[in-house]
């Protein structure tokens, strides 16, 4: 069973990513895919995802995830992910001067059954954020 | 009676799944000189610079050869990217590509590049000598070898943004272990960063944007310059990372303005060089059963492009290209080989690029009823982008007089006339 679709509205406060029961003793991944709809435009990115009472990052590159450990999903219940990314956008062809919009898609996975997916557009604007806040339910 | 091999082609209609040219948009339209075409003897234009690669891009034109109307398809598609996603990958600007390599890491160019060429066309006896007509067919593979260079002026900012990187991440990083901590020890988080950050630098196959060329220890120490405090915590805390990291984002935007007030930033400048291998066969009769090897070629194109802009919001390249090609005849196609020695000059402003080439072709031997042993083609181009998704072209010269079997002086014109369509949309 799929959770409920709320991540598309994590930006401000967190809400919570339900782990079916049948899902929780498999590896929680997440995979983030970015896309220029408009021809003619670049970027850079900064991609941090951070899981609360683990010291390190989760992930941290300009590459986006892709099928990004969290952890397992017994452990993982009511810990909060918090992952944010940041685009810059560089013309490159385009004709216009404003900037491409940013397509930004978040998948979450158990393993290899998908969880969740959620997609959000920002822009147009030549530098774009996305937050999630999740808490693992 | 020496026979035209093109009279005007009608159409082109190329279509692009994801084309990766940080250049004109036009120029990521082109499959104008194809392996598989130029085997085919439909190619419009035998020299051009190397565009980059796509994952897929097809097109069909109409040519008349031997005065005949010659449709033809062509496509091309370049593994790296069934991979590897166009989405996920091409677009994003990395250091390595444009500072650390720039565009001489030869096996990484390779391997991104390495693009399988396909075309079909109706064969003639021209093209294909003493061969009974049918369907032709033309494979090719082509690769870069050496990719050209950043634009210094694009170099320079970029290595200033690079620079900021880390920063960013170093400010963030604290701002998102202050939010779900409620109260950070600084010292602890920026080791704990540190370690991140040289974690993700370790497991990069390339280097990263963050280690380029600035040192971790560098932005830790500068960050605690900055932060007199041993514990961050609450709102005024999170509103001072906040401000911190926003300082670097302006400065970042200052250089994206600065960057972005050229036209065309990210395309390299430079001397590249592209492999090609292409073979051509025939289906005689259009029978299955009659399927035989023609034509086998190599061949080098070498290019230097001149960035001659007096102005950064306008496009101007002067671009020299060259061509060394080997041909292998079956003995029905030609009784010679084939030696290509060539140049191609072109012009591009804004929206009008204007070329010319000259091709000097060498029989490896001349039969005694053969009046020389030299051919050539020569063609003078004119492109205008009349948008980002159509293209007018035209082509007029003289082309290579057929082969050793009938052999005479190149002297008759061919002109080619067309619009480019990009359907890249389509297949999104």
């Amino acid at each position: 069973m799929k959770a409920k679709n709320l991540i598309a509205k994590a930006d401000i406060d967190p809400v919570k990513l339900e782990i079916p029961e049948e899902h929780k003793d498999k590896d929680i991944r997440f995979t983030v895919t970015v896309k220029l709809p408009d021809e003619g435009w670049y970027y850079t990115a900064d991609h941090i995802a951070v899981l609360s009472q683990r010291p390190t990052a989760v992930y941290m590159g300009e590459d986006a995830p892709l099928n990004c450990l969290i952890g397992n999903g017994q452990e993982l219940i009511g810990k909060r992910f918090l992952l944010t990314s940041h685009f810059e956008l560089v013309r490159s062809g385009s004709e216009e001067d404003t900037p491409s919009t940013v397509e930004y898609t978040l998948t979450f996975y158990a393993d290899d059954v998908e969880l969740n997916t959620s997609k959000r557009v920002k822009g147009p604007a030549l530098q774009v954020n996305f937050r999630t806040d999740i808490i693992f339910a | 009676m020496r026979a035209l091999l093109f009279t005007c082609a009608a159409l082109l209609l190329i279509a692009d799944a994801q084309a990766q040219s940080p250049d004109f948009s036009y120029e990521s339209l082109k499959l104008n000189s194809s392996p598989a075409y130029i085997m085919l003897g439909v190619d419009p234009v035998n020299i051009s610079r190397p565009g980059s690669p796509s994952d897929f891009i097809g097109g069909v034109q109409s040519a008349v050869v031997n005065n005949q109307l010659q449709p033809n398809f062509a496509l091309e598609t370049t593994p790296y990217y069934w991979k590897n996603p166009a989405e996920r990958e091409a677009r994003l600007i990395r250091a390595y590509d444009y500072i650390v390599a720039d565009g001489n890491d030869v096996w990484d160019n390779i391997r991104k590049s390495f693009t399988i060429s396909l075309a079909t066309s109706t064969s003639d006896t021209f093209t294909f000598g003493q061969m009974k007509k049918g369907t032709g067919y033309g494979i090719g593979i082509h690769f870069i070898l050496f990719s050209g260079r950043t634009n210094t002026r694009t170099r320079e900012i970029l290595e200033t943004k690079f620079k900021l990187a880390p920063k960013r991440s170093v400010y963030q990083f604290l701002i998102s272990k202050l939010e779900l901590n409620g109260t950070i020890n600084i010292d602890e988080e920026l080791g704990n960063w540190s370690k991140s950050i040289q974690q993700h630098i370790a497991e990069k196959e390339k280097v990263s944007n963050y280690s380029y060329p600035i040192e971790v220890d560098a932005v830790v120490k500068e960050v605690r310059a900055k932060i007199d405090k041993k514990v961050l915590t609450g709102d005024a805390d999170k509103a001072l990372l906040e401000e911190e990291r926003n300082k670097v984002d302006a400065e970042s935007a200052k250089l994206l303005k600065k960057l972005n007030s050229a036209k065309v930033p990210l395309s390299k400048e430079g001397f590249m060089l592209e492999a090609a291998i292409g073979n051509s066969g025939v289906a005689e009769n259009n029978e299955w059963n009659m399927i035989s090897n023609a034509k086998t070629g190599i061949w080098l194109t070498p290019s230097f492009r001149i960035n001659t802009r007096q102005k950064l919001q306008n496009i101007s390249y002067l671009d020299i290209m060259g061509v060394i090609r080997y041909m292998w005849n079956r003995a029905e196609v030609d009784s010679a080989n084939y030696i290509d020695l060539g140049a191609r000059l072109q012009f591009t402003h804004n929206r009008i690029s204007v070329s010319s080439e000259y091709i000097a072709r060498w029989l490896s031997h001349r039969p005694e009823s053969v009046p020389g042993n030299y051919t050539w083609r020569f063609d003078v181009s004119f492109d205008y982008k009349i948008n980002d998704l159509v293209t007018f072209k035209a082509t007029f010269g003289s082309n290579f007089d057929g082969n050793s079997l009938h052999y005479s002086d190149p002297s008759k014109m061919f002109a080619i006339g067309g619009l480019n369509f990009g359907l890249g949309n389509l297949f999104r």
